[in-house]
């Protein structure tokens, strides 16, 4: 969706502000959302594209307002709501129902966090579709505007890039992020000049991963 | 506690994103989803074993070894795993190398996607909307915000990681680094260089 998440290329927001001494978290509950994420995450309740399209139909200026922790907050609530893990009543309250059963999908012990976290499974899958494209062509991106969740950024839509590199064939998010399956498809790196991006005439370039169905 | 005994000296009140945070918590525990010393168990993962202490070994490891070099540069994904580093936000690695005609720079437009088995979780400015927006369309004016002035005839590559692939920078080996132990080059490695938007440290 073309939403406020969707920054790239954007004017207004002012220097990059860059503290030293930087820690990772600062308070208490961003780790613990952090942690928790994870979990309901590695646990099978959804994974990161239905996380993504939950922070980006925050409304603009919820997003705009929101720190970053707190998007992720309300990540967990809403995917904790849509499928059906806990009822708003039930974060409410802080309290489980008794009228709400108790989870029985895989629960991960401390001691199986690491081993779990460490051989986190890739979104990549085999396919036997041919790639529609090699290194060295040149490629259009669509120009189109879903209302769904989309990795394709607004600055490069129907612009135009040259593939760099063939990543294999990879979980498509646009599909997957709204349960309707992985559809794996063929991911390419494209390499848009800035002058295609921007007008530029600098020599600069921006590199973006493409999927089969973002390009012409 | 009755309002009597209740203990003001806590004057402040937690946050609502803290009492939202400890209802999650509290309904998921009860429900049999998460065990509270878990949540403790992935906050150590991303406080201490992951972190650029890690991508700061393979870019050393990179610099005194040719051959780890090139399995890095052509497989990112298998070369950092040989030093141990795997995991969530980091299942398939590209390494992409700055030389005297390129310097690379990492980001995510559209969310705040980072390498987290070699960098750890990102730093606040990565994360901010003002990062986001601006580094693909005037990245050498954010550059010198952090210092860095690129020359006219280098290019820079901008690489938004806008899917599952999480992009990480082997940064130049400075000058006199030649002899130095791969400890000592890993100290060289500032997590900025990893990213882009920083060099290695100057040997002295």
């Amino acid at each position: 969706m073309n939403g406020l998440h969707d920054l790239g290329g954007m004017h207004g927001f002012g220097p990059v502000v860059t503290p030293d001494g930087e820690e990772v978290f600062r308070e208490r509950w961003e780790r613990r959302i952090a942690g928790i994420l994870n979990l309901v995450a590695f646990a099978g309740v959804c994974g990161s594209d239905q996380f993504r399209r939950a922070a980006e139909a925050m409304t603009p200026e919820a997003y705009l307002t929101t720190p970053y922790f707190g998007r992720w907050l309300h990540m967990v609530e809403t995917m904790l709501m849509e499928n059906g893990v806990a009822g708003f009543e039930e974060l409410a309250a802080g309290h489980r129902s008794p009228d709400n059963p108790p989870w029985d999908g895989p629960v991960l012990a401390p001691a199986e966090v690491w081993p779990a976290y460490r051989s986190a499974g890739s979104p990549r899958r085999e396919t036997t579709l041919p790639p529609r494209f090699a290194v060295g062509d040149v490629v259009l991106v669509r120009n189109r505007n879903p209302q769904g969740h989309t990795r394709l950024p607004r600055y490069a839509r129907g612009k135009s890039g040259v593939v760099t590199r063939m990543h294999g064939c990879f979980v498509y998010p646009d599909t997957n992020a709204h349960g309707m399956g992985e559809q794996p498809q063929h991911l390419y790196n494209v390499r848009f000049t800035a002058h295609e991006l921007w007008g530029e005439q600098a020599r600069d370039a921006v590199h973006l991963d493409m999927w089969d169905s973002y390009l012409e | 506690m009755s309002e009597a005994t209740h203990d003001h000296s806590q004057t402040e009140p937690p946050s609502s994103y803290a009492l939202r945070v400890r209802a999650i918590e509290t309904v998921l525990t009860e429900k049999g989803l998460i065990d509270p010393v878990s949540v403790d168990a992935f906050i150590d993962v991303l406080e201490n074993k992951v972190g650029p202490r890690n991508g700061a070994r393979v870019v050393a490891r990179a610099w005194s070894d040719e051959a780890y070099k090139r399995r890095l540069l052509a497989d990112g994904t298998s070369a950092i795993a040989e030093l141990g580093f795997s995991g969530g936000e980091g299942a398939e690695m590209v390494v992409v190398e700055n030389t005297p005609g390129v310097h690379n720079v990492v980001v995510c437009t559209l969310c705040s996607c980072y390498p987290w088995p070699t960098l750890g979780l990102p730093p606040a400015w990565y994360k901010s909307f003002a990062y986001r927006s601006r580094v693909v369309i005037e990245p050498r004016t954010v550059l010198a915000e952090f210092g860095l002035r690129i020359p006219d005839e280098t290019e820079i590559r901008v690489w938004d990681s806008n899917s599952e692939v999480r992009y990480f920078v082997l940064p130049e080996r400075p000058p006199g680094a030649e002899n130095r132990t791969e400890a000592e080059l890993a100290g060289l490695v500032t997590r900025d260089s990893m990213i882009g938007t920083g060099l290695p440290k100057v040997i002295p």
